[in-house]
């Protein structure tokens, strides 16, 4: 008897301690809200949460993948660039995350933003033949950010459709999640869910909410994200001028002569030991046709329903490196194209750095952008927000 | 030392004690599936390693 008092006090102490533990995590996620929108930590992409607490009236959703995470401690990042202006790019993405991904985030935060425009980095490798992998979406898939797209009522039902089964085939790896999503669909969308369905998508919501913003709290304690900060927000432009010499003259004294213009470490360390080995290895590469494209057009298809103003990034490929593996110019130009007639028909603004293949550093490695390739996209970038676009 | 295992035998004996410590006992084993739910990685996505060259 004794003890199952004592279990009991136990159990009653313990839940004091997790609502302190929330009240403290919930106080903890209000962050500088520069250095959030920046922050490219995993625990950030899904905390639907976290994201919309730390927006701001001249924040971007800003949407891409591992460029984000490359090039963070150098001063051409967008977190160092922007780190003390009002202008936020809101950064979302990191490694495996591509067009649905994003449509589903876009569909799940767009509602909220004040900034009604939508950035998105293009990279030419999502657009390989199999499109995105089944694995890489279910790795990055989001419940809290799929049950806010299905509770969006300005979405057209044919987009949600397309968001709704794409997901479905694409979870098929993940039978788990499939049935957690089909759950969502029957209780939010077809309205046809058991009392089971109802009381079980209570209970897990509820934890799975708790659970993003106990390790948003960790993630941003563990990567130092701090949390006020001193001096007041700048309209002023940065000095992009600067920027994009001292770029080309740190590429030069990274750069000690790899034929790819490459960061040096990057090449020595991942690219020189399997060099022979890539030589010619793409001959019959192509991005001409894929499922990212019908993917990509629902990215827009939100933005359309949603009233946002989209501007896609289109990155082109590090010409010197393409041209060692043998990827064909024609299978390139032709997927620039290909995203031209996109951008075109969506009226999305576009930058077009397609004649950037051949910039010296403007990658630091075969895909990531490197130090003239930040300079000037936040350049224009900048101009975007401003309302000037690059002609 | 005698005296130090003597007071640690009155303190067994001492049914506050006993009860404090079940209690802190099974406060641990709350807090520590609490916090394994919480930071623990439960996606049941499977492994990927993407090949970015």
């Amino acid at each position: 008897m004794k003890r199952l008092l004592a279990f009991f006090l136990a159990l009653l102490l313990a839940l004091t301690s997790a609502v302190g533990l929330h009240f403290l995590a919930e106080s903890r996620i209000h962050v500088d809200s520069n250095a959030f929108a920046s922050w490219s930590g995993d625990g950030k992409f899904q905390a639907r949460e976290a994201i919309l607490q730390n927006l701001t009236e001249d924040t971007i959703l800003t949407f891409g993948s591992s460029e984000f995470q490359h090039g963070v401690k150098t001063p051409y990042h967008p977190a160092k660039v922007f780190q003390n202006t009002k202008f936020q790019m809101m950064l979302i993405g990191a490694g495996f995350y591509q067009s649905l991904s994003h449509a589903i985030t876009l569909a799940s935060l767009g509602d909220e933003v004040q900034k009604k425009e939508a950035i998105l980095f293009l990279s030419p490798q999502w657009f390989r033949k199999s499109g995105v992998q089944p694995e890489a979406f279910a790795s990055r898939f989001s419940d809290s950010h799929y049950i806010a797209m299905l509770k969006n009522k300005h979405l057209s039902p044919k987009v949600k459709d397309y968001m709704i089964r794409r997901s479905q085939e694409l979870l098929s790896v993940d039978p788990s999640m499939q049935n957690r999503i089909a759950q969502y669909n029957r209780i939010l969308y077809t309205g046809d869910a058991s009392l089971f369905d109802r009381v079980n998508y209570r209970i897990f919501t509820r934890f799975m909410e708790e659970k993003e913003l106990q390790t948003t709290m960790m993630q941003l304690i563990k990567d130092r994200i701090v949390r006020k900060s001193s001096g007041s927000k700048t309209s002023d432009t940065p000095d992009f001028v600067s920027l994009i010499d001292q770029s080309i003259k740190d590429g030069d004294k990274h750069n000690q002569g790899n034929p790819f213009y490459m960061d040096d470490n990057v090449y020595k360390r991942l690219i020189r030991p399997s060099l022979k080995k890539k030589k010619n290895q793409s001959v019959n590469g192509s991005y001409s046709t894929s499922p990212e494209y019908e993917d990509l057009s629902c990215f827009l298809d939100v933005c359309e329903d949603l009233g946002i103003r989209p501007m896609l990034v289109m990155l082109p490929v590090n010409g010197y490196w393409y041209d060692y593996t043998g990827f064909p110019k024609e299978a390139r130009a032709d997927y620039y194209k290909k995203i031209r007639t996109i951008a075109k028909k969506y009226h999305a603004s576009l930058l077009d750095y397609s004649d950037q293949e051949y910039t010296k550093y403007f990658f630091e490695d075969g895909v990531h952008i490197g130090k003239k390739g930040w300079a000037v996209i936040n350049e224009d970038l900048y101009h975007f927000y401003q309302g000037h676009e690059k002609e | 030392m005698k005296t130090f295992i003597t007071f640690i035998k009155d303190m067994k004996k001492n049914k506050y004690v006993r009860f404090a410590a079940w209690t802190a006992i099974f406060y641990c084993m709350i807090l520590a599936i609490y916090l394994y739910l919480m930071y623990a990685n439960l996606s049941t996505a499977p492994k990927f390693v993407y090949n970015m060259f």
